[in-house]
């Protein structure tokens, strides 16, 4: 990976993306059924070919900012449920943070990732610690935050950020649901990873690696 | 898993596509959308009342859908409540200029969804107020009320909204009617098997064969207590008490009763339970001005039932026996 990545590179790490969310959909319905309804992978697959078509049809020199915002709607126009409105916000929240951005290095995946944890804090009400994807959201930003407060290359924050989301996404296993319609089953939760904070973590891994294969 | 279906991912589409072609007297479907509208809409100078919510509980939402209920319903996937841009659409196709109310469970998708449509019609300069749903007692505690689910009680709060907005009342006085269904209704459910998700094809909870759980919710939330399997009159007692106890009602109240079933349970069995309510009650001196036995608000193939009583107010009784006619219910 270079130092810093342009939109074509963005954009291919997002197509990536889409592709590695519609490949877990099994592992997600599966983590979903022991919390919820079991279907978080069905509803994430539909949002990323959505996704995955949308960001196929924008032009070649779309900005960052330009490609999250229509990754949002494409996602929110199909999916519904609290994760079509949360996971659209966090990638608008991630798009607002890159307005009039046109390299993205450290600096500005710090910027991008706390943009994310700050919209999705407030769509959800949801505060880290309560077993959401916002814990991985906000570990992943920390993460890229520290990176940038002592100037590490994007070669090794975003490497860096997508381990600390999987391991925040891992850690939710042990915590009780505070929100949200899991939250109904207290102590029952307890050894499953929150399925949001799980598909985050893929996302960011693979958006990392999508990236990075130039 | 057999189940009478195409393809699991059109199982939505293809249902709403069969209701509307079912009932062209009451309802048509928003070209291109899983939204049902009264055949009418838009009636100039009305309310509209727009509901709405996962799919899978059908007839709920989109079988309410006519005069005297609700004038639309947006349907999201199976238990998944729909994205903003439909319930936008749908509630552009049935406001007459007298602003929506927006009527659904309260759960944390359907707000989120119905929130972010609402502000986008706001900006637009509709009108749109939201009461939600939160009549299912075992879904949390009586001092955190405004946390609870909406169940089957979703009916009596569209009826009274419906027949409220049809007898040409404001907004502001629609939205009354519906907070005043909602704070006089409470439901509490029973399930003793699990419904199947078409595109998942299993279970969405395990249940041994001996057991009922109480106060399950529509989607398998798990309710307050599981235990040995009962007869029919226990079942009601046990429904009916914790009822009376989170909503106590003075001999002589006039209640509206639904008995609801969750998908799987035979029409007898559903009026076995029926009985003992009206025996409740009636030990009570409650006594019951409507009552409503059948499938209203289900969860697929789960097998189990749902009690319902709305004290039935002064401002409630006419909205309550004003007539309806929608695919799922007619009322003269």
């Amino acid at each position: 990976m270079t130092a810093s990545l342009n939109a074509v590179d963005f954009r291919r790490g997002l197509v990536f993306v889409a592709d590695k969310i519609i490949e877990s959909e099994a592992r997600l319905n599966a983590l979903d059924a022991a919390v919820g309804d079991g279907d978080h992978g069905i509803t994430m697959r539909l949002g990323f070919e959505a996704v995955k078509h949308r960001l196929t049809q924008l032009e070649d020199d779309a900005t960052f900012d330009r490609l999250l915002m229509e990754a949002a709607q494409a996602f929110m126009s199909v999916t519904g449920g609290a994760i079509g409105v949360i996971l659209a916000k966090m990638l608008m929240g991630g798009g607002s943070a890159l307005r009039g951005i046109s390299e993205f290095g450290t600096p500005e995946l710090s910027l991008m990732l706390a943009g994310m944890a700050t919209a999705v804090g407030k769509a959800g009400k949801a505060k880290p610690g309560d077993k959401t994807i916002l814990d991985a959201i906000h570990a992943a930003s920390e993460a890229a935050e520290d990176a940038a407060q002592s100037e590490q290359p994007l070669a090794v924050a975003l490497p860096a950020a997508a381990t600390a989301a999987e391991t925040a996404a891992q850690r939710t296993a042990g915590m009780v649901c505070r929100i949200g319609r899991a939250s109904r089953l207290g102590d029952r939760a307890l050894g499953h990873s929150d399925p949001g904070a799980v598909s985050f973590s893929i996302m960011l891994r693979a958006f990392e690696q999508g990236a990075a294969a130039r | 898993m057999k189940k009478l279906i195409n393809d699991p991912n059109q199982v939505v589409r293809e249902s709403i596509e069969g209701l509307t072609l079912a009932y062209p007297q009451y309802v048509r479907q928003v070209e291109g959308l899983q939204a049902v509208v009264r055949r009418d809409a838009p009636v100039r100078n009305k309310v509209a009342v727009l509901t709405g919510g996962g799919s899978g509980h059908e007839p709920m939402f989109a079988g309410f859908v006519g005069p005297g209920l609700a004038d639309g319903s947006v349907a999201g996937n199976i238990f998944t409540s729909p994205p903003p841009g439909p319930i936008v659409a749908t509630a552009k196709a049935i406001q007459g200029g007298a602003g929506v109310l927006f009527l659904y469970g309260n759960y944390s998708g359907d707000t989120l969804n119905f929130d972010m449509a609402a502000e986008m019609l706001e900006s637009d300069g509709i009108q749109v107020n939201t009461v939600r749903i939160t009549d299912d007692v075992a879904s949390a505690p009586k001092d955190q009320q405004a946390d609870r689910r909406g169940i089957a009680g979703d009916f009596f709060v569209i009826k009274s909204a419906g027949a409220c907005a049809e007898m040409g009342a404001t907004l502001s006085e629609v939205t009354a009617a519906a907070e005043e269904a909602n704070q006089n209704t409470r439901t509490m459910g029973i399930a003793l098997s699990s419904c199947i998700i078409p595109a998942s094809g299993r279970p969405i909870f395990d249940i041994s064969e001996q057991d009922m759980e109480l106060g399950m919710g529509l989607h398998g939330e798990p309710g307050i207590q599981r235990g040995p399997m009962r007869p029919a009159d226990e079942v009601a007692r046990q429904i009916v008490e914790a009822i009376l106890a989170d909503m106590p009602m003075d001999r002589g109240t006039e209640v509206a009763v639904m008995v609801n079933g969750m998908g799987a349970t035979p029409l007898a069995e559903l009026f076995i339970i029926f009985r003992a309510v009206s025996r409740l009650l009636s030990a009570g001196r409650i006594s019951i001005i409507r009552s409503y036995v059948g499938n209203f608000a289900t969860s697929l193939e789960m097998a189990g039932c749902s009690v319902t009583l709305m004290g039935v107010t002064p401002r409630l009784k006419p909205l309550l026996l004003a007539p309806a006619h929608s695919p799922a219910l007619v009322q003269v």
